[in-house]
């Protein structure tokens, strides 16, 4: 029963972290056909801002958040005019891995000014609140987990709404599934793609402040977070939002109950080992359909 | 030719990459003026439809909209001036419902605040849709397919609305009420039509003048009773043998 419990606990928190950061991966694959390994560096970046605004300057943890998606949002915006924006459009060359190269290299500056920055040394975040509440015999909830949760669901709910209602949200489908007819609308996509780029990365922030309170503030803390959604958003079905929130979760129990029923050194091989097989079984992940556009 | 233009194509070259498709064609569509293009499949109509509404580059001559230079002008700028282009194939986005495909068509902001309104007289136009607001556009018939895209291009007051093949692979009877609906929209002289059709009744049916394009070429341009006489239009257009 506890084992279940506090493996309960950590899928929630885990998957709702893995989400945040999967679902800006998620969107920019969806919309721009780009792999955007920069999405760690937001990540990092993060992190870096939480412990800023938090340690160094000891303000409050909820403008620490503000801080980090305001921040992550110009950086993503940024990243997008350098290193995607110039190759759309270019005839006779590999988009798809052009782009993945580039934001790569964009992920590499960024980590290496950090280092400049601030150095190797891995910076303590305070948690966003203390206290927990006991649930039963050794298991309990800390409250900083109901609200990274709590927040993450806002973002990922408030992102679906913004998709499914509004007007720009319906425009940033449309050009994910037909470029051309998008154009003849009117949609904007000079703007469109660096502000799609701008949201994933700050919502890529916010994980990265809720993971830093979690872990450290460091150069390479957005190293495993980048691994982790590579691999929930490929598991998902490249592009499927659905499917990188569902694998998010599915991933973070994996992890968890392994951690519980094996030991915390075999979480991650075993976590591997599960994808590989599903990967093989369904090479288009959980809810991908096909290579078309699949938002 | 009428005196007041609203589009005027000059001397309009353009292609794929190193390809020129339309080489120095001209053309013209006066202010609630029908133009059809005509032309055997392959010689660039619908080419020349994407350099007019900016989705191609043009690689010589100028594209005139209400006297006012538009060429060099990204397509997603010209939806501001009242052009809109339904393309050959309807290009619907196909994960989209058929509402939200609907609404894209009044994305621009003008549009926006009376996507209500704009709305219900698609669906007053196509009762169809009405009941298939929900579904995604990928799962509609074909028929029904087009219906979205007509309906999409008229959710905004077109200025110049560019319709490529909007016959092509439909039955018979649904045809003729896509012709109803662009003789409608013709016959009240508000909105100037550039129209690609196969089919010459189709073409007698809505169109004020007649242009062909032959390899990449406007070859003619006159009154559609003129053209349907001319054996070298006829031999063309219907891709008859050489003799
Ligand atoms: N995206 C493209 N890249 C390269 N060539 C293209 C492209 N689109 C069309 N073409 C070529 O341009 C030529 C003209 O095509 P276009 O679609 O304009 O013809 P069309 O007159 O509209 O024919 P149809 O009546 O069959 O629609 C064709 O030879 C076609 O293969
Ligand atoms: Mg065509």
């Amino acid at each position: 029963m506890s084992d279940i419990l506090s493996i309960l606990v950590s899928t929630v928190v885990l998957g709702s972290i893995y989400g945040l950061v999967a679902l800006g991966m998620t969107l920019i694959y969806g919309i721009l056909r780009v792999l955007d390994m920069s999405q760690g560096s937001m990540v990092m970046v993060g992190g870096f801002v939480g412990w800023a605004v938090m340690t160094s300057a000891g303000l409050s943890p909820w403008l620490a958040i503000v801080a980090a998606f305001a921040a992550t949002f110009a950086l993503g915006v940024l990243t997008q005019v350098v290193s995607v924006q110039p190759l759309i459009g270019r005839r006779g060359t590999d988009f798809e891995m052009i782009t993945f190269i580039t934001t790569f290299a964009v992920a590499m500056v960024l980590s290496n000014l950090a280092l400049q920055f601030f150095g190797p040394r891995q910076k303590n975040v305070p948690e966003l609140v203390g206290g927990s509440i006991h649930l039963y015999e050794s298991v309990s909830l800390p409250y900083q987990s109901i609200v990274m949760t709590a927040i993450a669901l806002a973002l990922m709910l408030g992102f679906a709404l913004f998709l499914n209602r509004s007007r720009y949200g319906i425009a940033i489908r449309a050009v994910a599934q037909d470029l051309d007819a998008a154009r003849l609308m009117g949609v904007p996509i000079k703007r469109v793609f660096p502000l799609v780029m701008g949201f994933a990365s700050a919502i890529a922030g916010v994980a990265g402040v809720f993971l830093a309170t979690q872990y450290f503030a460091s150069p390479t803390a957005g190293d495993q977070p980048l691994l982790i959604a590579l691999i929930v958003v490929i598991f998902g079905g490249l592009g499927s939002l659905q499917g990188a929130i569902v694998a998010a979760y599915a991933i973070g129990l994996i992890q968890a109950a392994a951690s519980v029923y094996v030991s915390t050194t075999w979480a991650l091989p075993i976590l591997y080992g599960v994808i590989v097989l599903v990967l093989i079984i369904r090479p288009q992940g959980i809810a991908g359909r096909s290579l078309e556009a699949r938002l | 030719m009428p005196a007041d233009a609203l589009l005027e194509v000059r001397g309009v070259s353009c292609g794929y990459g190193e390809t020129t498709i339309v080489r120095n064609a001209e053309l013209t569509v006066g202010a609630g003026e029908t133009l059809c293009l005509v032309g055997p499949n392959g010689h660039g109509k619908s080419t020349l439809l994407r350099a007019i509404t900016g989705l191609l580059p043009l690689s010589a001559g100028e594209v005139r909209f209400g006297g006012e230079r538009i060429d060099g002008r990204a397509a997603e700028q010209l939806t501001e001036l009242g052009i809109v282009h339904i393309p050959q194939g309807d290009h619907l986005f196909p994960d989209l419902t058929v509402e939200e495909n609907l609404l894209m068509g009044a994305f621009p902001k003008g549009a926006w605040k009376d996507r209500g309104t704009a709305l219900d007289e698609v669906f007053a136009r196509f009762p169809k849709l009405k009941d298939r607001r929900r579904q995604r556009a990928r799962t509609l018939s074909g028929g029904e397919r087009r219906m979205v895209a007509i309906g999409r291009g008229l959710m905004r007051q077109p200025r110049l609305l560019v319709i490529d093949e909007p016959s092509l692979g439909l039955a018979p009877v649904i045809v003729e009420s896509v012709y109803e609906i662009i003789a409608g929209v013709a016959a009240q002289r508000t909105t100037s039509i550039l129209l690609v059709e196969e089919n010459f009744t189709h073409v007698e049916e809505v169109a004020d003048r007649v242009s062909v394009l032959e390899m990449g070429r406007i070859v003619r341009t006159g009154l559609p009773a003129e053209l349907a006489d001319d054996a070298a239009v006829t031999q063309s257009y219907l891709g008859a043998l050489p003799s």
